[in-house]
């Protein structure tokens, strides 16, 4: 058959009602979607900016008042830079929510930027937990805590690592690998 | 853009152009409940795109350009059903017409393309030039036309061997 005949068929559908759309239904659920997919990344962000600045400054808090210790203070300074470096994140993603690029190879592009941004962004949340696990340890360590404390911190941050890789992993960094791999399906 | 102005818009590319949506819906989902997901994951992404539109180009490029876009990046129910939270009320319902084994064919092939040279296909047959694919696209004409050549040997030789189905 010619390419031609395969046109032919191809507008016959043109002709033919093939659905009909609840309007109404599609209107509400774009809403829902909307909303949904809105909040569910700013809560993240908001949870995470809130949880650090609260827990850099009770550490803080507590060093300022009690004798100082050097690795509380590292910790609530760290968790302190995370919470800023996450609210600057947080203003750029704002700021290119709604960009649409003129054609797919810089929507993909524009894709790939934003993957690669979450990979580096959970990335470096698995160094940070491993950072924060090690002051934590360092921490009991010197303040004389029992060997139970320390073994709870160890599993605790190894699960916390372990699960934050195999997020990276499996989910951001297999994401923008499938946008890379398109992209060069596009160029070649 | 006022809302209500968004949302006379939406309705007016809906009523005017749904069908292109849901050959894309169709061409990148197998599954009646995927096509739904997929259609409404597109009308999302077409309703967001309104206060961008610019005039620039015509509503039929700009919306195959954003359906595509948005079908290259959709991941399927079953994938999704694993990590979120589903609870999709489906919008579509499928209107009863006569079988037509020669299209059934047609989007059965176009499924087989990868990502990127169904969408090629799906403009071609839809006529649109080779300078429109290149400018949608991204990528430089000659590139198109090497693609379109494959694309078509690989449609032509499919017919070929399905010669029951009348093809």
């Amino acid at each position: 058959m010619k390419f031609e005949e395969m046109k032919k068929i191809w507008n016959e559908q043109n002709k033919e009602h093939l659905f009909v759309i609840d309007e109404k239904l599609l209107q509400q659920n774009i809403e829902e979607k909307k909303h949904k997919s809105n909040t569910l990344v700013s809560k993240i962000e908001i949870m995470l900016i809130v949880v650090n600045i609260f827990s850099g400054s009770i550490v803080l808090g507590i060093n300022f008042q009690h004798a100082a210790n050097l690795f509380n203070n590292i910790m609530g300074i760290l968790m302190w830079a995370i919470a800023v470096y996450i609210f600057f994140k947080r203003g750029q993603r704002l700021k290119n929510k709604n960009r649409f690029d003129r054609t797919m190879l810089g929507d993909l592009d524009h894709a790939i930027a934003n993957a690669t941004y979450q990979a580096r962004l959970s990335y470096g949340m698995l160094f940070y937990c491993a950072g924060i696990g090690v002051l934590m340890f360092l921490n009991a360590m010197a303040e004389n805590k029992s060997f139970t404390v320390l073994l709870v911190i160890t599993i605790l941050f190894t699960i916390t690592i372990y699960l934050a890789r195999w997020e990276h992993r499996g989910w951001h960094l297999a994401r923008k690998k499938r946008l890379e791999a398109m992209r060069a399906k596009l160029v070649e | 853009m006022k809302d209500s102005d968004q949302r006379d818009v939406f309705k007016q590319w809906l009523d005017s152009h749904s069908p292109l949506l849901f050959k894309i819906a169709r061409a990148y989902a197998l599954t009646a409940d995927d096509r739904d997901d997929l259609f409404q994951e597109i009308s999302l992404q077409v309703w967001r795109s309104i206060p961008n539109f610019r005039h620039e180009s015509a509503v039929t490029t700009w919306l195959y350009r954003i359906a595509l876009n948005t079908a290259l990046r959709w991941k399927s129910h079953e994938k999704k059903r694993v990590t979120e939270d589903l609870t999709l009320v489906p919008v579509l319902q499928a209107e009863s017409r006569p079988d037509n084994e020669r299209l059934d064919w047609l989007y059965d092939e176009i499924s087989r393309l990868n990502e990127i040279d169904r969408s090629l296909c799906l403009l071609l047959l839809d006529d649109f030039s080779y300078k429109d694919m290149a400018d949608m696209l991204g990528i430089s004409e000659s590139n198109v036309a090497i693609k379109i050549h494959r694309i078509k040997k690989y449609l032509i030789e499919q017919s070929k061997k399905n010669q029951h189905y009348e093809i």
